[in-house]
């Protein structure tokens, strides 16, 4: 099979994680061609059949002067199907969508999202198929959760090394590397996960290295003791008792879809979205109706894992850098942030649904919150 | 989706929802078969001419297929080219006939008409576990190869001049697919469609476990697949989708 060079340096494989943006999207759409919105139920009945394609094309440009063209791939995975139990049909759409890269030739896939299971899920592996190198883009997305934790902590005036850091979705691939990442910066790991074997395996891990590290299986267990909070798996979290929670920590959803901020009934006073970047030199929309499916409460910002893609064109890495499960090493997350930085691609500032932290909390430390020159998505 | 016990003797609900979907799949069929013969009429190439009366015989077929596997099983089907959404296609196809426009046709046929005969053929197949769905399943698979007939031909025109095929085939889509959508919307949006015996037959699908949404959506499905493999660009054919009515 002969595959086409279509221009294109990178591609990110997404999912939408709310219907209010399909519906936004589909009624965009419609509207552009001066029809009527489609009433809501009609949207969703037809928006698990679409088959994978490209939406939009973004430019991510370096402070070194380079750029590199993107492809937003989407899945259409149904924002109601993100759950496991629909993992085969899951799997399928995101395997079209990876032929989606396949077939035009581009060199590097990032799997946003759910998507990252076809490369984290083992016997699935498919880091390179024709030119295309897949990676999850869960290095830079584990760098990005990380540096947003330790911005917060400042802005906050809240020491990290005497916090105890609570990990939901521990032992998954961004739970794990920011358990590693964070072992020897906070004063104790909260390890919560599904499935205890595994849970306990790490925790013994950890414990032989010296961590201070407790793990349950039960969320509310370890709530009462956290005073910043890790989400990398939101459905867990939203079967706790909210209660048991301190109001002042600080929470970093960085899970699908990101809606803890709704489900804690606005009771958390530190909550925010994790695994989110900027591009310093600008990235921008080539202009469609289809962008407003990628909009998020701040301007300029995007997702680690699309970034991750962007950074490895822009340094011309055709590589599968994040693959498998459990693989994200503190060195590695060094490394794709120092490779991210070269090219003016950092952390987002934190920001929740309601957009950056307000100006009580920035000025209060002297720290100013502007972030971003492009106009990005 | 999995294959679904559904067998002789049926109920009174069983009956009446499979007498209208074999009534649909004869008038569609003999829909198919005049659409056929009126392209053997409108192209030159004695080769696509005699391929055409192959197809149009081979959908005549389908149709006595259907017609005799009704009267096996006690049924009395509706046989109505005259009704609503099968006159219009009908009348949509005839269009680009006059127009002796043979691309705009195999669009029409072997595209839309066939996408939607293909799926939900195969749907009808996977939920009936007896010889009526052998056939229909049988069927859809004969159905797929007017589709693979028509994919390179379609390739070519669209790698001759993007620009005109793709606005081209936006304008069949238009004219085509908006009946094809509004005839299997959860709604009737047109009325009764005239082929149905009684009430419209998508209200009473769930007796043999289908849902006209599912069946909608697999046969867009197919049909964006297909104008994809035809190179048509894809964020185009998806706001055509999107745009259709509902």
């Amino acid at each position: 099979m002969g595959y086409q060079s279509s221009g294109v340096d990178f591609a990110f494989i997404g999912h939408q994680e709310s219907w209010q943006k399909v519906e936004r999207f589909v009624a965009i759409t419609r509207k552009e061609a001066g029809l009527v919105p489609i009433p809501s139920q009609q949207t969703r009945a037809l928006y698990p059949y679409l088959p994978p394609r490209p939406l939009f094309e973004f430019e991510v440009q370096s402070v070194q002067g380079k750029k590199a063209r993107g492809l937003y791939i989407e899945s259409f995975i149904s924002p109601d199907e993100l759950d496991i139990k629909f993992i085969r049909s899951n799997l399928q759409k995101i395997k079209d969508a990876c032929d989606v890269a396949i077939n035009m030739g581009i060199p590097i896939a990032s799997l946003g999202g759910l998507t990252s299971i076809l490369l984290e899920a083992n016997g699935l592996a498919v880091e390179h198929c024709g030119n295309t190198h897949f990676t999850t883009g869960n290095t830079l997305t584990t760098a990005f959760i990380a540096d947003a934790i330790e911005t917060a902590c400042r802005l906050l005036s809240v020491s990290l090394f005497e916090s105890n850091l609570l990990i939901v979705g521990s032992t998954g691939d961004i739970g794990s590397a920011c358990a590693r990442y964070f072992a020897d910066k906070v004063k104790s790991l909260l390890l919560h996960a599904r499935q205890e074997p595994a849970l306990k395996k790490q925790c013994d891990a950890l414990q032989q290295k010296g961590v201070t590290a407790r793990w349950s299986a039960n969320i509310n267990d370890l709530l009462p003791d956290a005073n910043i909070v890790i989400c990398v798996a939101s459905s867990v979290l939203l079967q706790c008792d909210a209660t048991l929670l301190s109001p002042v920590a600080i929470v970093c959803d960085a899970g699908y879809p990101k809606n803890l901020e709704q489900s804690f009934s606005g009771k958390l006073q530190h909550y925010l979205q994790g695994g989110m970047g900027v591009a310093a030199a600008g990235a921008d929309t080539i202009p469609n109706s289809y962008k407003s499916i990628y909009e998020f409460a701040v301007p300029d910002v995007a997702h680690g894992c699309l970034l991750e893609a962007a950074t490895l064109a822009l340094e011309g890495m055709a590589t599968s850098f994040s693959a498998g499960r459990g693989n994200i090493t503190t060195a590695a997350i060094d490394d794709i942030k120092h490779m991210a930085a070269r090219h003016g691609i950092t952390a987002a500032l934190p920001f929740d649904h309601n957009g950056y932290w307000g100006r009580k909390k920035s000025t209060v430390h002297n720290e100013t919150i502007t972030q971003g020159t492009g106009s990005f998505i | 989706m999995q294959m679904t016990e559904i067998q002789a003797p049926f109920s009174v609900e069983e009956k009446s929802v499979i007498t209208d979907i074999i009534s649909q799949a004869i008038t569609g069929e003999i829909i198919g078969m005049s659409n056929f013969a009126t392209l053997a009429g409108a192209i030159y190439d004695i080769h696509e001419k005699m391929e055409a009366v192959e197809h149009a015989n081979c959908e005549r077929n389908h149709a006595e297929g259907f017609i005799n596997i009704a009267k096996q099983f006690d049924l009395e089907p509706v046989i109505n080219p005259d009704g609503y959404y099968w006159r219009s296609v009908r009348e949509c196809f005839i269009k680009y006939a006059d127009q002796k426009d043979f691309i705009g046709c195999l669009v029409i046929q072997e595209v839309m008409l066939e996408c939607f005969a293909v799926s939900m053929y195969h749907d009808v197949g996977m939920a009936l576990d007896n010889e009526i769905g052998e056939l229909f399943r049988a069927i859809s698979a004969e159905e797929e190869e007017h589709i693979e007939h028509s994919i390179d031909l379609l390739k070519a025109e669209m790698e001759n001049d993007p620009m005109a095929f793709t606005e081209k085939v936006e304008m069949i889509h238009k004219d085509c697919m908006s009946i094809l959508a509004e005839w299997t919307a959860p709604a009737d949006l047109k009325g009764h469609c005239g082929v149905c015996k009684g009430a419209c037959m998508k209200d009473s699908l769930q007796h043999v476990h289908l849902d006209v949404t599912a069946m909608r959506g697999r046969a867009m499905n197919l049909y964006l697949r297909t104008l994809d493999r035809i190179g048509l660009p894809k964020q185009k054919t998806l706001q055509w989708v999107i745009n259709l009515p509902a």
